[in-house]
């Protein structure tokens, strides 16, 4: 049994771990569980302590100044209250309700969340990133390991050094990199999927009938497409020596 | 007896470090050989030099990387979007494949000659790191200060990254041009 925590409304949750394991799993409940208990839960507003606001006039209302696209708009940096869970070494658990906000920071150690979240920013040094399903966007990276996104209800942006990436379904616009690992995915076809890799190819799965404008750039690799290509959404994809394949489905 | 000691008083400056990575140069040069692997080194050369005249400067290069200083940490993030916007149109005329990746960080680093080290250059190392192909990293303490003075510029959380080496998470942005 861990410890329990309220969430404020509109809070989101931050966790950072030094080395171990992270799993966060969403599900039906209102508080937040940590376990092991004995790990450092702070309550703060953006990530920051409150009395850094005290002049009302935080550098995130700087930041949203520049914004043109409501996408981006969207993506601002709000302040709402952020609990923190720090973990120092050793594998940690966070229970947490069905469509929280979560942000992961680990250096070593795999991130694995589970069940069906809001928006994810997940940051690893070496360790794979795991996701089931995200409403909002998705941000993952990391530097050595893989990238699962089950499924991302908004925009999908993932970026790994040496490692794979497998989105199964993005329904907004998709933007993957890696150095040395191929990337698999599955677009809606609703929006741009932009796929960059240095040596890895690329496996683009478009559902709905969808009809992408393919601009494939590569100095060895070949493209394949099975699919009727249109103006439906953009598909660019750019890879040193990497292939390209696109199936319909 | 004791080995002697000598004080030697450490320098320090107060600024932007940028490091550059150009991302798929080996295997760029695996597939189109030397020679063009040093022409593409040119190109970088050039653009970094256009674009850094008489608001920075290159510390040292790193292979296909390149670690630069600015004094004002707002030159820095310019440069930096500038170089990856002119990278990009190079790469698209030329169809080429290739990109920058960069990581600004604001802080000290100690002199030692030309070069510079120190924790804050290395956590500006960890933030080019974790930059992907293409992409502006930048870490909390550079866009704290670029916020307050550039107007058109975005900075997107990315949320507090756990580095190797460094003891405390380090708040990470992507820098945009607005719009």
């Amino acid at each position: 049994m861990g410890s329990q925590y309220d969430l404020p409304e509109n809070g989101r949750i931050r966790v950072l771990s030094a080395s171990g394991s992270v799993t966060v799993i969403a599900e039906e409940r209102r508080d937040v569980e940590v376990e092991p208990a004995n790990r450092m839960v702070e309550l703060k507003e953006s990530g920051r302590h409150r009395h850094r606001h005290r002049h009302g006039h935080g550098i995130f209302d700087h930041f949203r100044k520049g914004g043109q696209s409501s996408e981006r708009q969207e993506d601002a940096p709000e302040r709402r209250p952020v609990l923190e869970v720090k973990s120092k070494s050793g594998s940690i658990e966070v229970r947490c309700p069905l469509g929280t906000d979560v942000s992961v920071g680990a250096m070593s150690g795999s991130v694995k969340l589970i069940g069906t979240f809001g928006s994810l920013k997940i940051s690893t040094v070496s360790g794979g990133i795991e996701i089931d399903t995200a409403t909002g966007n998705v941000d993952a990276r990391c530097v050595s390991g893989s990238i699962t996104v089950k499924s991302c209800g908004g925009r999908c942006d993932v970026s790994s050094k040496s490692g794979r990436v497998r989105i199964g379904r993005v329904e907004g616009s998709a933007h993957a990199s890696t150095i040395s690992g191929g990337v698999e995915i599955g677009t809606a076809g609703r929006d741009e999927v932009e796929l960059k890799m240095v040596s890895g190819g690329a496996k683009v799965t478009v559902f709905g009938e969808k009809q992408p404008r393919v601009r494939f750039s590569s100095l060895s690799g070949k493209m394949h497409c099975e699919c009727t290509q249109g103006s439906d959404f953009d598909l660019k994809v750019k890879s040193i020596s990497g292939s390209l394949e696109v199936t319909g489905q | 007896m004791s080995p002697a000691r000598t004080s030697t008083a450490v320098s320090t400056v107060q600024g932007a470090i940028v490091f550059t990575d150009l991302a798929g140069f080996t295997e760029f040069t695996a597939i189109r050989g030397d020679e063009a692997a040093l022409e593409l080194l040119s190109v970088q050369e050039r653009l970094v030099g256009d674009l850094i005249q008489g608001r920075g400067r290159v510390v040292k290069e790193l292979g296909d990387g390149l670690m630069l200083w600015f004094d004002d940490p707002c030159q820095a993030v310019d440069a930096a979007l500038a170089l990856q916007e002119r990278f990009d149109d190079q790469s698209a005329k030329d169809n080429l494949p290739l990109w920058v990746r960069i990581g600004v960080h604001y802080g000290r680093a100690a002199k030692r000659g030309s070069d510079l080290v120190g924790h804050d250059v290395n956590v500006a190392a960890r933030v080019a790191d974790l930059a992907a192909p293409g992409e502006v990293l930048i870490s909390e303490a550079a866009a704290e200060r670029v916020a307050e003075r550039m107007e058109g510029i975005w900075c997107e959380e990315m949320g507090p990254t756990v580095m190797k080496g460094l003891p405390e998470p380090v708040g990470i942005y992507r820098a945009m041009r607005a719009g």
